[in-house]
């Protein structure tokens, strides 16, 4: 234990490590505030820059990104009314009120400290469960994986939008997209048509960035080009520790639920934003102010969103299935170096995990900082023209999906998926679930497989164990949770 | 309505296609296969399956159609007015890929960020030339020089020092 835990300080202490994880939450916090841009699309173009890197450096990265985009996000909604995360349309409700009292700055640094807090208490939370939860799932065999990952799949009801039909078609075709190559278990062409460039599959990053960053870019070319930023109003008097304190149960009460949320897969920061925020209007004293520019509405809606961020991180670090699309896209950067997340890495790299864990808590102190002090840079860089944003973004795109394997078929895989990206884009099908689809695929057919080989074709050992049985069970009420709240019309996974 | 039941029949052809065409031709099937549920198109005839099930659904019971956020809607007129820029961005993207063994990649990107920022209505030039040209050269030298990574320069491979 101890050993392990002095590894891992030395492998994570590194002036590297350190700055790299101070970018990535700043480069999170901007693209947050940039609207047009978002979260998994500032995730995804910073996964070839990872490459080269540690592992480690690389994932800190990533994670950073993913924390300060969620925090990010909240400066726009509550500045110009334009969250730029899901989860941050929550904020709107009392943070543009506020703005428009000339209470901004308030509105921001309750925000921000309810972030951090809600960060802090789902990092410790991701520290102290996922280990347990790791060291349980080394029982699984592949009928319990599959089991698994097919509750897993249930993310994708979450990540679907307004119809979840088409959710389920984008994630079939994700499916099929993630057949392409060499057969697993008899070494046979499945899509190939000739062409040796796919034998090997699909690369993840190309079918990343085609789905995630070039839609938005040619349905921003398609439209009547314009650019409507309303200058930052950054007026008022900051809020104070006695501001926090008044907000504290709100917060508290926030970030638990947040942590509860995130740690079930397809979830995501919204519903949870959206129930803190009405259990602190059920609960305040100021609940009549709630929707008018109210601190406390504010702290509770940042709370909730900030809530899941290391919760979300749970399932994958101990079970190996992402909880959202960005830990999905996380979960894409640890194959790429070569690791899969699970109860396994928990045996082999443990320091490794360790080394993640000291960067994810490090990580609630530089959002704080960064938040603090680079608040009014941040809200500047939200007023660049998309009309100058767009076009860097596409280079960026392009260069990065040649890196991969120094590949021009890259370039062409991602070109042609956001073309399919844009055409599910006019059509109204989401991206998410293809993408989640994509990552899981592979993991589903294997160990489906493997389970097969195992029983000589018997459907009987997808049920053999307890633990099968109680991913089942899991699956079906999940199914059940998530489509009721999608009646109640609870917007999920932002 | 229309619009929608005509998506889901587009699923359902689709589906159709990959299970009747596609996983019939581009599969290729081993002598013996030890058990159905083993075979390699056994799980993409599954996801056929289910992508002609969706596609039955959204035909028989397509989604309501809902206030476009996409500006000119699904309608022919709304195309019309999306297809000059989708031929810009489009356009532009091959124009790029196959532009690469000729050109590499930096004097592409340079001309393809300015093109389009000229296009979306960028008009104070100085900065537009700076960015446009600033930013390939960035990722370049950060990929070659940093990430060891070979960004081609086509007929400017000369300059390669």
């Amino acid at each position: 234990m101890y050993e392990n835990l002095l590894e891992a300080i030395s492998l994570f202490l590194t002036f590297q490590n350190v700055a790299i994880l101070f970018v990535g939450v700043l480069v999170g916090a901007v693209i947050g505030a940039i609207p047009g841009m978002t979260t998994p699309m500032g995730v995804a173009l910073a996964l070839p820059f990872t490459f080269t890197m540690q592992p480690v450096t690389g994932i800190l990265l990533l994670l950073g990104i993913y924390k300060g985009g969620l925090y990010g996000g909240s400066i726009t909604a509550i500045l110009i009314k334009a969250p730029g995360t899901p989860a941050a349309s929550c904020t709107v409700l009392d943070g543009y009120p506020m703005t428009r009292k000339g209470e901004a700055r308030k509105a921001l640094d309750i925000a921000l400290y309810a972030s951090c807090f809600a960060d802090f208490i789902s990092n410790l939370s991701l520290i102290l469960l996922a280990g347990v939860l790791a060291g349980f799932a080394l029982k699984f065999g592949p009928p319990e994986f599959f089991t698994l990952i097919v509750f897993s799949l249930t993310i994708i009801a979450g990540v679907s939008g307004e119809n979840l039909v088409k959710g389920v078609a984008s994630a079939a075709l994700g499916l099929l997209f993630a057949t392409i190559g060499l057969d697993m278990v008899y070494g046979t062409n499945r899509f190939i048509f000739d062409n040796w460039n796919l034998m090997g599959g699909l690369s993840f990053i190309p079918v990343l960035i085609g789905l995630f960053a070039l839609p938005e870019i040619i349905h921003y070319f398609t439209q009547r080009l314009r650019d409507s930023h309303e200058a930052a109003n950054m007026a008022g008097i900051g809020a104070g520790f006695a501001d926090f304190k008044r907000c504290f149960k709100s917060i508290f009460r926030g970030s638990v639920i947040g942590v509860a949320l995130g740690a079930i897969p397809g979830i995501g920061g919204a519903p949870a934003a959206f129930l803190s925020y009405s259990e602190a209007k059920r609960t305040s004293r100021n609940s009549a102010n709630f929707g008018k520019g109210e601190m406390e509405g504010v702290a509770a809606a940042e709370a909730g969103n900030n809530g899941v961020a290391g919760a979300t991180m749970i399932p994958l670090l101990a079970l190996g299935v992402p909880g959202d699309v960005i830990t999905a896209v996380i979960l894409g950067a640890f194959m790429i170096h070569g690791l899969r997340p699970g109860p396994v890495m928990f045996v082999d790299n443990l320091p490794m995990i360790y080394a993640l864990f000291i960067g994810i808590m490090l990580s609630s102190a530089y959002l704080f900082v960064i938040g603090k002090f680079s608040i009014k840079a941040i809200s500047r860089i939200s007023e660049v023209p998309n009309r100058i944003l767009y076009p860097v973004v596409l280079v960026f795109c392009l260069f990065g999906s040649f890196a991969i394997n120094n590949s021009m078929f890259d370039v062409l895989v991602m070109v042609l998926m956001g073309c399919v990206g844009y055409l599910m884009m006019v059509l109204r099908f989401p991206a998410p679930p293809f993408l989640i689809a994509f990552i899981l695929g592979p993991l589903l057919e294997d160990n489906f497989r493997q389970s097969m080989i195992l029983s000589e074709g018997s459907l009987g050992i997808l049920m053999r164990s307890g633990i099968c049985w109680f991913f089942w069970a899991l699956t079906l009420l999940s199914v059940v949770f998530l489509v009721k709240s999608r009646k109640k019309n609870i917007p999920l996974s932002g | 309505m229309t619009r929608e039941r005509l998506t889901g029949a587009g699923v359902l052809i689709l589906g159709l296609l990959i299970f009747f065409l596609l996983i019939p031709r581009g599969i290729d099937k081993p002598g013996s296969v030890e058990h159905a549920a083993l075979a390699p198109d056994f799980w993409p005839k599954i996801i056929a399956a289910i992508i002609i099930l969706m596609g039955l659904l959204l035909t028989v019971k397509p989604a309501e159609e809902e206030d476009e956020e996409i500006e000119g809607g699904g309608d022919a007129g709304g195309w019309l007015q999306r297809l000059p820029g989708l031929a810009v961005a489009l356009g532009t993207l091959f124009a790029f890929y196959f532009l690469i063994p000729l050109l590499g990649m930096v004097v592409p990107g340079m001309v393809m960020a300015l093109g389009l920022m000229v296009y979306a209505g960028e008009r104070r030039w100085p900065r537009g030339i700076a960015i446009a040209a600033g930013v390939p050269i960035l990722l370049y030298f950060f990929f070659v020089y940093v990430a060891s990574i070979p960004i081609p320069l086509g007929v400017f491979e000369i300059l390669r020092g």
